[in-house]
């Protein structure tokens, strides 16, 4: 019941944002009209995927507090990102009116080349992003209605996505992401006391797994079952790499001034800071309760957080809360992928000559549908291989991270890097965590990690190795403000 | 040529490095926490920006590394024992000095920090924007 009003006040929301997109303005960028609680909101629900409110839990069962690694560095990316990234972004966007991360780059590099990659990069991870996003919709709808068919609940979800998506663009989205936010927010609250009620506290968890036995006390160490340089390596790519993040990035375009940037890491890390009790409190639950009755009501290691609430017992309002932010989670990131994606088609893609013929809303509203048609398959070959949620999250982040992070991180804050630089940069992430995954997977380190380093390596060394040549005075401008 | 030589050798060392640190326990948090405080730094240290920051904003920094060293040091493994409620000390240190603690300085301490683009160049770089656009 509470999933379904969500469901309806989401498209209520999203519907009425079509009134106000007017232009691609709207559409990609809402207008420009943000300030720091609307785009702080929106930063951290798109941030909060079925990754953190699905997969977490069910890696946490698998792994033990070990996945902490993968969350506790939003307790500081939102300031990292407003210090690096986001500031230059808000001050280009300010100067040049750039609708998409892509125009940002080719206004700092003066050149199409690494704005071209970077938006291949995007279009491809928002294509995988949504359909994974979608997969992790319709298991979290099949758990709910067991009788229904997965194919039909896919494209159910996607179309009430696209509904809202293709009407309002952006302006739905964020308006959305408000409301979701809240929605996970609360949600992540009450799930986490309730279930740690239950246990006894953290000392009654502790003493739970203790009775499992020494393999289940190891779970609550913060390794968990991971080596050092697992989880080290998932703090590191997780911290670093919300640098490479566009669903995160694209929203400082947004900013009706960079003045906004004062109090956005606090909005964004108390959100987020709030929404990690999902994955402690569930993760704890599902660890502590793995073993029993947890395992036999979840078919599948990605519906343990909804199974959680499936036992006995557990109030009635508390579990329509719970999936109702699983829902949440997952609609939030879906739409900023159905944008970026779009944009990435219609407006980076396109020469500049043919720029004008994809400048209208049709050819936006077009391109988001194709790129949601796209994500249809993505989630269909998803659910049919059946891979961990945690998995196919950790890899995407993965990719963004090692095509994005060093260009956004250095490229835009420092004069040397060169359009070649960045262009190298990326071809070496992308290209190392692709031979990683193909030629040597299961390495102790997370391969993206590797990638990652890989390609800010190459950054540094083509920078220093390149003469130096002065920049254009705008780009000099934009860059020491 | 001689740049992708060196480029591919670059990209290479990062990659031993961080296959090195299953050897050590104690490599991987050092080696993590330097490298999101350089990227922390890079933010208003790196060598475009015309200040080296303000009191408020070197303060933050400082408190920032100190809390972050500390928290990976512990969540390693470092002086781990039973501590509150009966959960590791590891357990604390990483909540504490990686999530909880950074939230609380980075945030309030670059709202204190924050100084907003200079007005006068802004416009600037709006007028030449509609100039060229």
């Amino acid at each position: 019941m509470i999933p379904t009003l969500l469901l309806l006040l989401t498209l209520v929301v999203g519907l009425a944002a079509a009134r106000k997109t007017r232009d691609s303005s709207d559409f990609f960028v809402a207008g420009r009209r943000l300030g720091a609680f609307r785009a702080g909101i929106a930063v951290a629900a798109s941030a909060f995927s079925g990754f953190v409110f699905l997969g977490g839990p069910g890696l946490t069962a698998q792994i033990g507090l070990g996945s902490l690694f993968i969350v506790v560095p939003a307790g500081f990316t939102a300031a990292l990102l407003c210090r690096t990234a986001g500031r230059r972004l808000a001050v280009i966007a300010e100067a040049t009116k750039a609708q998409t991360l892509p125009e940002s780059i080719a206004f700092r590099f003066g050149n199409r080349a690494p704005a071209v990659l970077a938006a291949v990069a995007i279009l491809v991870g928002s294509v995988i992003y949504l359909g994974v996003q979608l997969a992790a919709l319709a298991r979290a709808a099949r758990f709910a209605f067991p009788d229904a068919e997965i194919g039909t609940l896919l494209v159910l979800g996607l179309g009430i996505l696209l509904a809202y998506s293709l009407a309002g663009g952006m302006v739905a989205s964020v308006n959305t992401d408000v409301l979701q936010g809240i929605v996970m927010v609360v949600a992540a609250v009450a799930a986490c006391g309730w279930v740690m009620t239950g246990l006894g506290g953290p000392a009654g968890a502790s003493e739970s797994l203790a009775a499992q036995g020494p393999s289940a006390v190891q779970l609550l160490k913060p390794l968990g079952v991971l080596g050092p340089a697992t989880g080290f390596g998932f703090l590191l790519l997780f911290s670093i790499g919300t640098l490479g993040q566009p669903h995160m990035l694209h929203k400082f375009l947004m900013l009706k001034s960079p003045e906004a940037l004062r109090f956005l890491p606090a909005v964004v890390g108390g959100a987020q800071g709030l929404g990690i009790l999902v994955w402690i409190g569930l993760g704890t639950g599902a660890m502590a309760l793995a073993g029993g009755a947890l395992r036999n009501a979840a078919a599948h290691p990605d519906e343990i957080a909804l199974a959680v609430f499936s036992l006995p017992g557990t109030p009635q309002v508390l579990a329509g809360l719970v999936a109702s932010a699983v829902v949440a989670a997952i609609m939030s990131t879906s739409d900023a992928f159905l944008n970026l994606g779009a944009a990435a088609l219609c407006r980076d893609l396109p020469g500049p000559h043919r720029r004008d013929r994809f400048a209208g809303l049709a050819a936006a509203r077009g391109a988001a549908l194709l790129v949601g048609l796209m994500a249809l398959g993505v989630a269909q070959w998803h659910l049919a291989e059946g891979e961990l949620i945690a998995w196919l999250g950790t890899l995407g982040f993965g990719a963004f991270a090692a095509a994005l992070a060093p260009t956004m991180l250095l490229g835009l804050g420092w004069k040397r890097v060169t359009a070649r630089a960045a262009v190298l940069s990326m071809v070496a992430g992308l290209g190392s965590l692709f031979a990683l995954e193909m030629l040597a997977p299961g390495l102790p380190v997370p391969s993206a990690a590797l990638a990652m380093g890989a390609a800010f390596a190459v950054l540094l060394v083509t920078s220093l190795l390149s003469p130096k040549r002065p920049l254009p005075e705008r780009v000099q401008l934009a860059m020491t403000l | 040529m001689s740049r992708v030589l060196a480029a591919t050798l670059a990209a290479a060392a990062p990659a031993a490095l961080l296959v090195s640190m299953e050897a050590s326990g104690l490599v991987a948090p050092i080696a993590v926490s330097g490298a999101t405080m350089a990227a922390w730094c890079a933010g208003s240290a790196g060598p475009e920006r015309p200040r080296r920051g303000t009191r408020s904003d070197r303060a933050t920094s400082i408190a920032f590394a100190l809390i972050l060293g500390a928290g990976v040091l512990l969540a390693a493994g470092l002086a781990d024992g039973a501590g509150f409620l009966g959960l590791p000390r590891s357990l604390w240190g990483l909540l504490l000095g990686v999530w909880l603690g950074p939230l609380v300085v980075t945030s309030l301490g670059f709202a204190l920090a924050f100084e907003p683009p200079d007005p006068v160049v802004l416009k600037r770089l709006r007028g030449d924007s509609g100039k060229h656009a």
